[in-house]
């Protein structure tokens, strides 16, 4: 498969400012701090995809709505011949700003995290007083009829009371609802042990989102449902099953097929989850050189090449030719490479035969 | 008129991009997205207002190894471009 001339979409941290300080955040950490790039950058940046004919842009943060120009550079991108989409935590979307968002006609989603169903479990995580401003939010945006979808973060301040938020989602108009796992990145790997699930509690949150979907169909959707998936489809395979089938290569991963991220401070990344994976900056190279030919961007399209059969982790596990080894950024973050499987996502681990809590 | 005496153009609602193996097609608008292979490509870029049926079935001719009779050749660009049409990516020259 040949190399597309340009992403088909691109993720965009427009700011590294939030107004709110979550305990999981995957963005955040105390000890690294971006610069945002300022407006005419960005709009630059903009004019250079719309050229190179990039279809999608992704707005995200920080908060997006944080930066004082963010009306300007979303009326430019709106310009252009491109859809966008926002992620945003909607504490700052009073009507004013949901009534204007709905004058666009070119968004495809605005994304809300969503990470309880009630202040007593949302709060402790992302902040005295957010429920109840997140939920203004979301109603401003609903009532503009603006395609709102949302984004949960499990871990164990909610992981009981999912049906309770998905309710929610579902209230405002049945509206997509993704159930992440958490991520080991930003606060969220400083906070890792005290919010993340034991193996026991992932597996309840499971059969509760199991059951959601069942009920309501694919507007449940996620991480924690996508790996279940999985590993049911493995738990009915047996050895006779794949014996003889090839392995897999470490496939799970699409970025830098379809799309890349540029982080707040415009260096060009592979994907979001990988800040420090820096390709190169858009006030030094163009991003179609940065697309085809950076030298971290070539290194990372290897990671396709490499075999699971030939990875240490891997040896001897049955699941080469159905597994894909899940995301790099895992493993980037514990053990400095992508060119390995991603433990979180691992069956084996899953099973048992290592620690399922490996940070 | 007969589809042989017509012409094309690409409708400009669509960003064409050109890619090593095909192009998209994308109304950035309707967020409508399709993609055509090598061949159909090369009609796309034909579709200039200038050429009828029988110079880009020529010009296919001419540019691919291809592996048909002239007619058959014909019927699948005449097919090729009804479908376009239908899809509103190309549109009749007034």
């Amino acid at each position: 498969m040949s190399l597309l001339s340009a992403p088909i979409s691109v993720f965009v941290s427009i700011t590294y400012k939030c107004n709110l300080r979550c305990r999981h955040c995957a963005v955040y950490s105390e000890a690294i701090a971006y610069d945002d790039l300022d407006s005419e950058s960005w709009i630059r940046f903009f004019h250079e995809l719309a050229e190179l004919k990039v279809f999608r842009v992704r707005l995200s943060g920080g908060e997006p709505f944080m930066r004082h120009d963010i009306w300007r550079l979303i009326d430019i991108i709106h310009s252009l011949p491109m859809r966008l989409s926002i992620n945003t935590n909607a504490t700052l979307i009073d009507k004013e700003a949901a009534g204007r968002l709905s004058l666009y006609r070119k968004i495809d989603e605005i994304m809300v995290s969503l990470d309880g169903s009630c202040p007593e479990t949302h709060d402790p995580l992302r902040g005295k007083g957010t429920f109840r401003e997140v939920y203004r939010g979301i109603e401003n945006l609903v009532r503009s009829s603006l395609p709102v979808s949302f984004y949960c973060t499990v871990n164990r301040y909610n992981f009981r009371e999912l049906d309770k938020i998905a309710q929610l989602a579902l209230e405002w108009g049945r509206r997509p609802i993704k159930f992440n796992d958490l991520l080991p990145e930003g606060r969220g790997l400083k906070n890792y042990k005290d919010l993340s699930l034991k193996r026991e509690e992932w597996e309840e949150a499971l059969n509760l989102l199991g059951e959601l979907r069942r009920t309501y169909g694919p507007v449940i959707a996620g991480t924690i449902l996508d790996q279940g998936d999985m590993y049911d489809s493995m738990r009915h395979m047996g050895r006779e099953d794949l014996q003889g089938l090839p392995p897999n290569s470490l496939s799970g991963c699409g970025a830098l097929i379809r799309e890349c991220a540029v982080r707040p401070d415009g260096w060009i990344t592979p994907c979001d989850r990988l800040p420090d994976l820096k390709a190169g900056h858009i006030h030094e190279h163009r991003f179609r050189e940065i697309w085809h030919s950076s030298e971290v961007f070539e290194t990372f399209r290897k990671r396709r090449e490499v075999l699971l059969s030939e990875l240490e982790e891997c040896r001897g596990c049955l699941y080469h030719p159905v597994c894909t080894g899940g995301c790099p950024a895992a493993p980037y973050v514990l053990y400095g490479t992508v060119m390995t499987r991603d433990p979180l996502g691992c069956y084996r681990i899953y099973l048992g035969e290592e620690a399922f809590n490996v940070l | 008129m007969e589809m042989k005496d017509k012409t094309f153009v690409m409708n400009k609602d669509f960003v064409f991009r050109e890619e090593e193996e095909g192009a998209f097609l994308f109304n950035p608008q309707t967020d409508e997205l399709h993609c055509v292979n090598g061949v159909g490509m090369f009609i796309c870029k034909l579709c200039n207002g200038k050429n009828h049926m029988d110079e880009i079935c020529k010009r296919i001719w001419e540019e691919f190894d291809v592996d048909v009779e002239p007619h058959r050749l014909r019927r699948e660009v005449e097919s090729f471009i009804e479908r376009m049409l239908a899809l509103n990516l190309l549109k009749e020259r007034e």
